[in-house]
């Protein structure tokens, strides 16, 4: 089928059942998905620049599919999400800002990739180990109800962000947190928008961990607000590169009748898994991402 | 949650025939009268191509969350 704003011809069922398999992954972890959708639109031969502006608004609306059942499930902390809006579009402004004084040098894809590479990795090595052994803590572990069963291997982490006392603190009810810095939760989500901002996507891939290790939300109501904040930095992405011309929205169209189905589905699927499992689970996803970019560069794509 | 341990395989494909037939129609749709036009909107005002996009993805996105929602209800009752 021919797709007449970015000039490509795409097979429509190919676009609905990548969206359907981002669907998933968003649904049941929280991420975008666009570390996998966007070199796959790449593959099929659609133009860089139309790749990262489609696959930034069909994250949106799969997010708001994605987000809507969370919320139904009581998987969102809206003052969480609230608090976390500023620092998002502030640090996506500034990692925008970052690649356009990257782009004044010769090798900006460069620089990206092997920070894309450094960071992915990290996180999915991190995120696999931590998983590993709190589902490990958690089979010895008695009876346990609540919190417990979504504990966290390195839970020192959280601590030390709750410990902050620069003032003013707020309770977390949806979140089980009593006191926390407004500060580290704009530090939080200043970090993920600049990665959002930077190396493209919604950043859920590294502010879904960071809600779990840094903040000590608890991975079902981080997977639900990390959703929320997609939407936003997303959206606020989408519609800038939309009007730069880099967005066809047909293609993104076809790509969420996929990815609506696939969230409900990924999204109901969370509640049959704890929250160690989902994070073991997550593990695999940044290192495919890394992987995907490594390939790119090799391939000559940073240059 | 217990609505939707009730929700088995079988209904997840039923829902998706169903689902399928829903989306290929609308699609055809979309492409048969929206197609042009915005195409020649994309040509000549990037801003109103860009708010048009961002309601038509959002009107979509509520649009199929709505009709997910309401094919898994009436799978469920359809199951009572």
């Amino acid at each position: 089928m021919y797709f007449p704003i970015s000039g490509t011809h795409l097979d429509p069922l190919v676009l609905v059942l990548l969206g359907f398999v981002v669907g998933v992954l968003g649904g049941f972890f929280g991420v975008g998905g666009s570390f996998l959708a966007g070199p796959a639109l790449f593959a099929m031969g659609v133009p860089f620049n139309f790749v990262v502006g489609t696959d930034l608004l069909h994250i949106v609306g799969k997010s708001l599919v994605a987000a809507r059942e969370h919320y139904v499930l009581g998987h969102i902390d809206l003052k969480l999400a609230g608090l976390m809006v500023a620092g998002t579009i502030a640090g996506s402004e500034t990692g925008v800002q970052a690649i356009e004084y990257l782009k004044q040098g010769a090798h900006v894809n460069l620089v990206v990739g092997i920070v894309s590479i450094l960071v992915f990795a990290l996180i999915g090595i991190f995120a696999g180990f931590e998983g590993w052994t709190a589902v490990q803590s958690h089979r010895s572990g008695a009876q346990e109800s609540g919190r417990e069963k979504d504990r966290v291997a390195f839970g020192f982490f959280a601590r030390a962000m709750e410990g902050i006392q620069l003032p003013p603190h707020v309770r977390l009810k949806q979140s089980g947190i009593e006191s926390i810095s407004i500060w580290s939760i704009v530090l939080v989500s200043m970090i993920s928008g600049l990665f959002s901002g930077f190396l493209g996507g919604g950043a859920g891939y590294i502010r879904m961990p960071c809600l779990v290790y840094l903040l000590g939300i608890p991975t079902h109501v981080a997977v639900g607000t990390d959703l929320f904040e997609i939407i936003i930095s997303a959206g606020y992405g989408a519609v800038r590169h939309a009007m730069n011309g880099n967005v066809d929205i047909l293609i993104a169209l076809v790509m969420q009748t996929g990815a609506a189905i696939g969230a409900q589905t990924g999204a109901n699927l969370t509640q049959y898994f704890s929250g160690p499992r989902i994070r073991l689970a997550f593990a695999p996803l940044p290192i495919l991402g890394a992987i995907l970019v490594a390939q790119k560069l090799l391939s000559g794509g940073g240059h | 949650m217990k609505r939707f341990r009730e929700y088995s395989f079988a209904d997840f494909l039923v829902e998706l025939v169903i689902y399928g037939l829903f989306v290929a129609l609308y699609l055809f749709f979309v492409f048969h009268f929206l197609s042009d036009w915005l195409k020649s909107m994309f040509s000549e005002n990037r801003v109103e191509y860009a708010v048009v996009a961002f309601v038509l993805m959002f009107v979509q996105s509520v649009g199929l969350e709505r009709l997910t929602t309401g094919l898994l209800f009436l799978i469920r009752r359809r199951k009572r």
